[in-house]
């Protein structure tokens, strides 16, 4: 692995793309500002720009493997003299920490300027506190590992086929959970609770800590995103023109 | 430098045997060495698998059987350290959206060779020094003039040509070929795939010969001459065994065996079209 072969990626990756992230970040920008406006009064817009910031970084990854989707391209990207692990790798930086810097910047200016209007015109101000969000962070960044071997995996449509796949996927396994718990008669759903409300709170057999399950549910998250990391890197070397 | 041994490779990874027992369906047990100092004109019919064979040869497809070594690496490893010194100019190109500068800043970094005064002077000689365009916007042939300006200025021990000369107006192809030829020294090898065979006439001094998956010819143009007459009307030598004809308004051209070793000029289109029509015959002389 060589940094400098990295480090000549990112660059590549920055003098190609600047003027688009750029762009980016301006319309993720106006759209929080204008949302939160909308919203005036409503203290808390964090949850409705992390909505928006997370849309925006599931679509980001599928441009760092577009050079993979057309032949000319293929063979250019390919052809870079880079390793394929250092390919990925770079593409892992910014995925993971560049991209979404850029979203956070984006969700800051945004809720800043419109916290800055609102005050102005006496309609109470706004509150943005990413940190208060570090669970659903960590769900993200296993999202994005997900996405990431999707834009490598799929060909055409990135995004919206991994999308599709994951939630076949998701929807099987629930399926499969649900037709097995009752082939085995465990009718566990207590009568006057809505299903959703049993799968919400489902206790395991083997009942944990708050401190366990909150370990496991760490170490379940890492799993996946090196799992798909891996699984990246694989299909990277795999890769033929 | 470049050395395939044994090569299997078929598109249609199903079908792996087929009724002409060729196991792979387009190359089986293909095997060449190229070295340094030279410039290899690769030819071949269309669908002969000369792009199929560049991109073996630059990792970009793996084999089904067989090695693909280069610069003494696994090609499908594709190693930085490989890459640094191999550069593949596309038949169909691949330009970003970046003006000649910008993918000049971004892209030769990579290169450790790389001579930005060449670079200059190659797009001087072009005449495309000093465009602000954005590269995507070009004509095809100023695309094709920005990238081997670029691909020669890389300096790469290994160059790849796919159809250098497809595109380039008249006064281009001259320059191309007068660069190509002040770019080649002892330790470069380029390989050049072409059906414009006029185009780079002068330039090649080894031409392989590719068809029905195997190499039908490798061998310098020195080799090529002593064993093989390019003559008109008989004028040189009315011996040896002829493979080829071609009447014109000028006279009869004719490729024979140079019985009594006479001097002539390499004409490539002729020697293709004679290779093509007597496999076995010049597959032999050559061996």
């Amino acid at each position: 692995m060589n940094i400098k072969n990295i480090t000549n990626l990112l660059k590549a990756y920055f003098i190609e793309n600047w003027k688009t992230d750029l762009f980016q970040l301006g319309i993720l920008s106006a759209v929080i500002l204008i949302g939160s406006i909308l919203n005036g009064g409503v203290e808390d817009m964090s949850s409705f720009a992390m909505t928006v910031a997370v849309i925006f970084l599931i679509i980001y990854p599928e441009r760092l493997f577009r050079n993979l989707h057309g032949n000319s391209s293929k063979i250019h990207y390919l052809t870079i003299p880079a390793s394929n692990g250092e390919k990925v790798v770079a593409n892992m930086l910014l995925t993971n920490i560049y991209f979404v810097a850029v979203v956070v910047l984006a969700c800051a200016l945004g809720l800043g300027l419109a916290h800055l209007y609102l005050t102005a015109r006496g309609m109470g101000g706004l509150r943005f506190q990413p940190n208060t969000y570090w669970d659903r962070i960590l769900v993200i960044y296993a999202g994005l590992s997900v996405f990431f071997f999707g834009s490598i995996y799929f060909r055409k449509r990135t995004t919206l086929t991994t999308f599709g796949v994951g939630l076949l996927i998701i929807t099987l396994f629930s399926v499969l959970f649900t037709v097995t718990m009752f082939a085995n008669g465990m009718m566990l759903i207590p009568k006057d609770a809505a299903f959703h409300d049993y799968l919400w709170n489902f206790n395991f057999s083997f009942s944990l800590s708050d401190k366990a399950s909150s370990v496991l549910a760490y170490i379940t998250v890492a799993v996946v995103i090196i799992y798909f990391y891996v699984l990246s890197f694989l299909r990277m070397k795999e890769t033929e023109a | 430098m470049i050395q395939l041994e044994n090569i299997g490779f078929g598109y249609n990874k199903k079908k792996v045997k087929n009724p002409s027992n060729q196991k792979f369906g387009l190359f089986n047990d293909l095997s060449l060495v190229m070295e340094p100092g030279h410039i290899y004109g690769l030819l071949g019919k269309n669908g002969a698998g000369k792009t199929t064979l560049l991109k073996i040869m630059s990792g970009l497809l793996f084999p089904d059987a067989g090695t693909a070594t280069i610069l003494s690496e696994n090609a499908s490893l594709r190693k930085a350290d490989v890459l640094k010194n191999l550069y593949f100019l596309q038949e169909e190109m691949y330009v970003p959206h970046l003006t000649i500068s910008d993918f000049e800043k971004a892209y030769a970094p990579f290169y450790p060779e790389f001579s930005h005064e060449q670079f200059e002077y190659f797009l001087n000689e072009f005449e495309m020094a000093g465009l602000p365009n954005y590269m995507d916007k070009l004509s095809h042939g100023q695309k094709k003039k920005a990238l081997i300006a670029f691909a020669l200025a890389t300096n790469t021990q290994i160059l790849i040509m796919d159809e250098p000369t497809n595109g380039l107006d008249i006064p281009s192809k001259s320059v191309f070929r007068r660069l190509m030829a002040s770019s080649i020294d002892e330790r470069r090898l380029v390989i050049i795939s072409t059906h414009q065979v006029r185009d780079l006439h002068s330039l090649i001094d080894v031409v392989t010969i590719l068809d029905a998956g195997h190499i039908l010819l490798n061998a310098s143009t020195f080799e090529i001459t002593d064993k093989l007459l390019f003559d008109v009307d008989n004028t040189k030598s009315a011996d040896g065994k002829v493979f080829y004809t071609e009447e014109t308004p000028r006279g009869n051209y004719q490729v024979k065996e140079n019985v009594n070793h006479a001097d002539s000029n390499l004409d490539l289109e002729l020697l293709f079209n004679a290779a093509i029509m007597n496999k076995n015959d010049i597959s032999n002389l050559f061996k």
